[in-house]
């Protein structure tokens, strides 16, 4: 069995923030990626909060961390783990082609977009049902397009889908947005935007690919159906842990309950970034987390 | 094997006479996913000696581009025996890759 220090499963900014720390410490360290690396932030068209960078777009952040990470001496291969065993004092990561032996695990698993929860709603993701307009939205150029949600994912994904979009009809469950009062007032000054509160979508209509929408307004109990093309799901994030859900402590929501340090309730395991409990999700935060447990983790490896 | 760079003048020797399946990236320097995708194509050509994977830039080779119907970067098109035998439109995991290409 191949043998490391630090293994580290998930290549986003916490991933590899971690990788470039233990690389640097002089362990063996090796990220596990079940996609493409980078994480979330490849999505993000551009960042202009990351602290010392202006702006940069996500793919190149992201990018830049990835080299680093390899220059560093990381390893990062292209493979999803999908369990995690313990072994003495060792704990082993295996993926679907191999096992992978170390001292200690850093779990960067991050979170991923909440489904609606409608039926065939996997069916039709990537043929009408996205989850991130900057990504998506280019395709539905002059075509009618809805957006779920109620937060500023959702106000900004309306906006900009107003802006080459046909028409946008952003649905929102409540009376009123949790975002920010200022885009909303923008969305309606929009003539393309059209605003339906209490409203929730109860069916997705179309064959092979989105046709339309069946919605239901909750108060007056009506239900019609909406032609569009693209639907841009945007009701908020769940974590990826259900690699270890029966292997450390997970709060109600699924994150990774994990201290000051990132230590788990499980020594020897950490948990760093979006997948753990915490207040504030951003690259900030997740590189930090990042450093910390790639720190705590090469004094036990 | 080396990820090969090609061009309209060289597509001809390296990807239509070639005796192995030759898996073309049609990418674009301005394309984010093109950049993420381009790790993932490097584990494949080391791991895989029987397959050669080469790159072309479709803003250098419009007609190429235009000939095998690449309408987004990036595309991957599989070809065997010089026919455009599978394609792939957008990033992919490496196992989504590999499995419906059936590598
Ligand atoms: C569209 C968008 C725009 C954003 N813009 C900003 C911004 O401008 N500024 C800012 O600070 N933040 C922004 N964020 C938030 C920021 O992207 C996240 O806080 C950050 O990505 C968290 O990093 P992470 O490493 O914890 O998780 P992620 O980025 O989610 O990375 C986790 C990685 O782990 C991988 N993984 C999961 N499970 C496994 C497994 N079992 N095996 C192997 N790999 C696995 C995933 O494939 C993924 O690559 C944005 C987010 C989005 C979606």
């Amino acid at each position: 069995m191949e043998q490391y220090d630090v293994i580290i499963i998930g290549a986003g900014t916490a991933g590899l923030s971690a990788a470039i720390y233990a690389a640097r410490s002089g362990k063996r360290t090796l990220v596990l990626e079940g996609k493409s690396c980078g994480g979330q932030i490849i999505n993000a068209k551009a960042v202009v909060n990351y602290p010392g960078i202006k702006q940069i777009s996500g793919v190149d952040f992201a990018m830049g961390l990835y080299e680093q990470a390899v220059e560093a001496g990381a390893k990062v291969l292209f493979q999803k783990a999908v369990r995690i065993e313990l072994a003495d004092s060792k704990k082993i990561v295996a993926t679907a082609k191999q096992n992978y032996a170390c001292g200690a695990v850093i779990l960067a698993m991050g979170a991923k977009n909440r489904p609606l929860g409608l039926e065939r709603e996997a069916e039709l993701t990537g043929s009408g049902v996205s989850y991130c307009a900057t990504c998506d939205g280019a395709f539905y150029k002059g075509k009618k397009t809805a957006v779920v949600g109620g937060g500023n994912t959702a106000l900004e994904d309306a906006l900009v889908l107003s802006e080459y979009c046909q028409k946008v009809t952003l649905i929102h469950r409540r009376d009123s947005f949790r975002g920010e009062w200022q885009t909303v007032q923008e969305l309606k000054e929009r003539s393309n935007v059209e605003i339906l509160t209490d409203t929730v979508v109860t069916a997705l209509e179309g064959d092979r690919q989105l046709t339309g929408i069946r919605v239901r307004n909750l108060k007056q109990e009506k239900e019609w159906v909406l032609p569009v093309h693209g639907l841009f799901a945007a009701v908020g994030q769940t974590p990826q842990s259900e690699l270890v859900r029966d292997l450390v402590e997970l709060d109600d929501y699924g994150y990774i309950k994990a201290d000051e340090s990132c230590r788990t309730s499980l020594p020897g395991i950490f948990a760093a970034g979006d997948c753990r409990t915490k207040e504030i999700r951003q690259l900030a935060t997740a590189a930090a987390d990042g450093v910390t447990a790639a720190l705590a983790a090469c004094q036990l490896a | 094997m080396e990820i090969k760079v090609i061009t309209k003048e060289t597509f001809e020797t390296e990807v239509l006479q070639a005796k192995e399946p030759v898996l073309v990236d049609f990418f674009a320097e301005w394309c984010g996913p093109c950049k993420m995708l381009a790790p993932i194509l490097h584990e494949i050509a080391e791991e895989k000696s029987d397959l050669k994977i080469c790159k072309l830039d479709i803003d250098q080779n419009v007609d190429l581009a235009l000939e095998y119907g690449v309408q987004a970067v990036p595309t991957m098109i599989l070809f065997r025996q010089g026919e455009a035998a599978q394609k792939i439109v957008g990033l992919c995991s490496k196992d989504e890759l590999l499995q419906q290409l059936s590598l």
